[in-house]
Parts: C-alpha cells; structure tokens; sequence
C-alpha cells in the first residue's frame, strides 16, 4: 500500500507541471498578442507605447517563452505565486491567502454534505429496490444531475424572497469571524452544489450495493446470523464504496466548475470568482496562478481519493 | 456485435421498442421536438428575438408574450426558442467531434504502447485534472468569445475523458483472442484497429456521449451565464439566465424561470436518454 500511495505521490507533481505548461500554453503561445489582449481591443488599434511596454515588460515578453515560463514557475516555488495583479497591483500571494480558503471550505462542506446523503440514500435504494423508497432515490438522483445549479441558486433566492423575504447576507465572514452569517451565505451554495455532487454518488452506492448484495459471501454473512445492519455496512457497503469514489474523484471536476458560478451567484470571495473576474479583465498572471490552483486542488482530492482507495480495498496495487 | 442486430430491430420497430424503453422513448420524443422547433425557430417564433420594443418591456406573460418580454421588449418566447440553437448545436458538435478525436487518441495510444502511450497517458494525466468549465473558459477567452471558440473549448475540455474509456476498452479488446487471430493471419495495423479494434470498443464511449452532451450543454449554458460564452445579441439560455437574474430576479421572475426551466428540460431529457441507452448497451448495471 505504501508502494501505491508512494507511485501516486510521484506523479503528482510532474502532472502538475506538465498542467502548468498547458495553461501557460493557452495564454501565450495561441494566436493574439498578450499585450492586445491585456490592454483590450483588437491589434489594429495602437496603444499607448508606454502601456504597452510596461506589460511587455512586466510579463516578460522579450525573453524566450522557456525563461517566461521559467520565471513564473520560480516565483510561484518562492511564495511569490506569479507576482503581482495587472489590474490592482495586489501581490497575488495575498489574493490567494484571501480567496482559496473560501473555496476550499465550500468544496469540503460540499463533499462532506453529500457524502452524508448519498450513502446512506443510495443504500435505501438498493435495499428497496424496485419500490417506491428506490422510485424517491432515482428521482433525486437524476434531479440533481439535470438540474443546472446556477438555475436552482437563482429559484431558490427568489423563492426566499417571495416566501419569507429573507435573503443571504451580502458579506463574507469567515466561520471564525461570524459564524452565523458564514452559515446564512454558505447554506444555499453547498445544499445546492451538494445534491449534484450526491445525485452521482447515489447513483453509484445504489448500484454498488445491489451488485455486492447479490454476491456469495453476502449470503455467507447473513446465513452465520450476522445483524442485516452488519452485512450491509461492513461487509456490503465497503466492497460498494469502491466505484462510489472513482466516481467522486471525477466529479470534483464538476463540483469546481460549480463552486465558480456559486461563488459569483452568492459574491462568495472565493478563487473561482477570482478567476472569473480575472479572466474577464485579461489579468494573466492571476489567471496563470489561479488555474493551477483549480488543478492543483482536482490533483489532491485525487490523491486522497486514492488513498482512501487503498484503505478500502487492501489488494489494490499500483497499475496503470 | 448483438447490440446492433438489437439497434436495426428498435429501428424497424419503433412501438415495440418504445413500448420496452418507454421512458427513453418519450425523452427522445421530446428531444427531437426541442430540435425541430431550433430547426424552425424561424417560422415558430412569434416576434423577433432581438428587435427592441422599448414600449412593450417587462411585460408579464399573457397570452400575445406567452414566456412575457424583457427589459429591451423582446419576447422572451421566441429568445428561448432561438437559445435552443445554441444549446443543442454546442451539445452536438462538441460531442461528435470530442467522441471523435478522443476515441481516436485513445484507440492510438492503446495501440501504440510504450513509449507513446505514456507520454499521452501522462498529458491526458494532466488534461483530466481541469475542471471543464476552468479549461473551456480558458480557451474561449483566448479566442475571443464566439459560438465556434465556445464549441472549441467545450471540446477541448471533455477529449481527455473519451480518450481515457476509449484507451481501456481498446487495452482490453487488444488482447481479445480475435485480435491475435487478425494479427498472425497478417492482418495490418489499419485493418486490425479499423476492422476489430474500434468497433469493439466504442460501447462505452457512446454510454458516455449523453453524459458529455448533458455536461456540454450545461458548461455552455454556465459559461454564458458568466458573460464569458456566445457573445450577445444572440439569445442564449445562459446569458438570458444572467441577464434576467441581475437586477430583475424579483421583479421580473420570468426572464429567469423560462430559460432556466428549458435549460433544465433539455438535460432531462438527455439524461433520460443516456439511462435508456446504458440499459440497452450494457444490461448488466
């Protein structure tokens, strides 16, 4: 197991780099100038020949894209994380002190939410399978993969509104500065990020489960007289849970592209609305960093994804 | 190949499948209705989707603006009929054309082995760790926002995926007993993989594709949503869904519930279809 996790450690990092060398690719090396780019408009217009060298400049343009590349890649090795912002003059390193921990804690209020509906949910439904119990399941479960979350976001404050007028509170706080308004602004983005996150792993514990139940040593275990509680837990469900967390590491994919258009519903100061907001002001090197944050955050929920894998089923060995 | 003796029977018998798949049957029926009325948006929409009509804005529905108008007094009817253009052409192509170039990369890499597969192995590594809506926002703004870099990025974003089934179908297939037949009979390459090789390994890829197309057509709608998709004037779900919701949430709920809704029937109905098609494809699940 150590040999596993220790592989999977291993491939980390140059995955990471080769991702890096893809985002760099995107903004520098596709067609448009950088410099038209950041200072809007096409290049048939002529900038400010000031402007324009100060971001030549600043982004390194003169030099070969291999030290450009080099040199964002040593200040973010540093702490500098790609310098400072083109629009506000910020450190980015700041910005990202400010932003990633919003972000993070919807994503793992998310994960932990759903993981909590979803198991307990899709054992229901394949304990009933086949009645109304498992009907209810199936019906949540493509509910919250068909509906778009951005839509039920903006139902559910108008519904609010209308119904209680109440809306969510305008201001981030931290769960440490003001824990009741952090849970007013976080309640509607997570339950509603999570039940699209949960529609999947319902989806993938029900069948998990009603593949294992069907399996000889289940019968094995219920006929020795084991508590039917114990056989689906201990012996059912941790054989089910295996697909159960491919299937969650995919996913976190769509729960980040999720937590970006949350965060920029409920103005959660989070990195996914930083990226929005950077991307729609051409700020490169926020742009750079903050995307390989995304992929640097989607690498390490699979590595733990993978970890816990090993933990579940021992005979897991490294295979390509 | 059983599943496409199984497709020309559904084909030649249309009822009776229907009758056996009844749910998939009636989303693909209402699937098709979503694209005949984007085919004939023209001759189905009432009012114009992008004439201003500054005297008639913010009307409530009624019976002359089923769907009411907005904030220009344009009829938010014929806008969600126009905005079904975008979302199934986005949904489509970058769907045929992913499945295509990912089933393609998979299937070489697969075949190649060695070197070649861990270099690709290794970037598809590296491509799967985007989110898609972070990959394909990335490169349509650096195309400059239009339908076709929307198509672009979607695609982009969802290859990796498709090449990734498409390698371990194709692993599993390579070592078939068929395959070593073909090969010591002298079979080339091209004939192998073309002939043995691809048609058994698309099973799974095409169980995929309703899931690709659900995911496209909802990172298009997210991306528009953002202001970062298909540029206005041209209506689509996701920008209307913004547009209504800042500033006229409350006021005006229909700019947002009307696209929303047709947004959320659409991907229904693709995800009924993809469970239709898994239960067709592969009746083990």
């Amino acid at each position: 197991m150590l040999r596993y996790i220790g592989l999977r450690l291993a491939l980390f990092v140059p995955t990471l780099l080769i991702a890096s060398i893809v985002i760099f690719a995107i903004l520098r090396v596709l067609p448009g100038d950088v410099v038209d780019v950041v200072l809007g408009g096409s290049g048939e217009v002529a900038h400010d020949p000031i402007q324009v060298e100060r971001v030549r400049e600043e982004l390194g343009l003169d030099e070969p894209l291999i030290a450009q590349y080099g040199s964002w890649l040593w200040s973010v090795a540093t702490g500098d994380f790609g310098g400072r912002s083109f629009v506000n003059r910020t450190p980015i390193s700041s910005l990202v002190a400010r932003q990633l921990p919003v972000t993070v804690q919807l994503a793992v209020y998310t994960m932990l939410l759903a993981a909590a509906i979803a198991i307990p949910v899709g054992i229901a439904g394949a304990v009933r399978q086949g009645r109304w119990a498992d009907f209810l399941v199936r019906v949540f479960a493509i509910g919250g993969q068909a509906v778009p979350s951005f839509f039920l976001a903006l139902l559910a404050l108008l519904a609010l509104v209308l119904l209680i007028g109440w809306s969510p509170p305008v201001i981030y706080d931290h769960v440490w500065q003001d824990p009741v308004r952090h849970v007013q602004l976080m309640v509607l983005p997570v339950v509603i990020l999570a039940w699209g996150y949960a529609a999947y792993l319902t989806r993938m514990t029900r069948a998990g489960m009603l593949d294992v139940l069907g399996q000889d040593f289940i019968r094995t275990a219920r006929s020795k007289g084991l508590a039917e509680r114990i056989v689906l837990v201990r012996h059912a469900l941790r054989n089910a849970l295996i697909p159960v967390l491919s299937v969650a590491g995919i996913q976190v994919g769509a729960l980040l592209g999720g937590a970006v258009v949350m965060e920029t519903i409920f103005g959660l100061p989070g990195i996914g609305r930083g990226i929005v907001d950077a991307v729609s002001d051409r700020d490169y090197p926020v742009v750079q960093t903050y995307a390989t944050l995304f992929v640097f955050i989607m690498l390490t929920v699979n590595l733990v994804i993978d970890v816990l894998y090993a933990v579940l089923d021992p005979r897991i060995t490294y295979r390509d | 190949m059983p599943y496409l003796i199984r497709a020309s029977r559904i084909a030649t018998r249309p009822a009776r499948a229907a009758r056996r798949y009844p749910v998939g049957a009636a989303a693909l029926t209402a699937l098709v209705a979503m694209g005949l009325a984007a085919v004939f948006a023209e001759q189905l929409a009432p009012f114009d989707p992008l004439s201003h009509d500054e005297a008639n804005a913010l009307l409530a529905p009624s019976a002359e603006h089923l769907f009411g108008t907005d904030r220009f007094g344009r009829d938010v009817f014929s806008r969600v009929l126009y905005g079904a253009r975008i979302s199934l052409m986005v949904g489509l192509v970058s769907v045929l054309v992913g499945t295509v170039i990912g089933t393609t990369i998979g299937i070489i890499s697969a075949y190649a082995s060695g070197v070649a597969d861990l270099v690709i192995q290794r970037f598809i590594d590296a491509l799967m760790a985007f989110p898609h809506l972070l990959m394909a926002l990335l490169l349509v703004v650096v195309l400059e926002p239009s339908p076709v870099s929307v198509i672009i990025g979607i695609t982009v974003a969802f290859v990796p995926q498709v090449a990734r089934i498409a390698r371990a179908q194709a692993l599993s297939v390579k070592a078939e007993s068929y395959v070593m037949a073909a090969k010591s009979l002298g079979g080339s390459p091209t004939r192998i993989v073309g002939r043995y090789v691809l048609p058994n390994s698309i099973t799974p890829v095409v169980i995929h594709a309703t899931g690709f197309m659900e995911g496209a057509v909802l990172t298009e709608a997210a991306l528009s949503f953002l202001g970062l998709g298909v540029p206005p004037p041209d209506p689509s779900w996701g920008r209307m869904l913004k547009e209504g919701s800042e500033g006229f949430l409350e006021a005006a709920p229909w700019l947002t519930i009307f696209p929303g809704l047709a947004l959320t029937v659409l991907v229904f109905c693709v995800a009924l279809i993809g469970d239709g098609v898994r239960d067709f494809l592969d009746p083990r699940q």
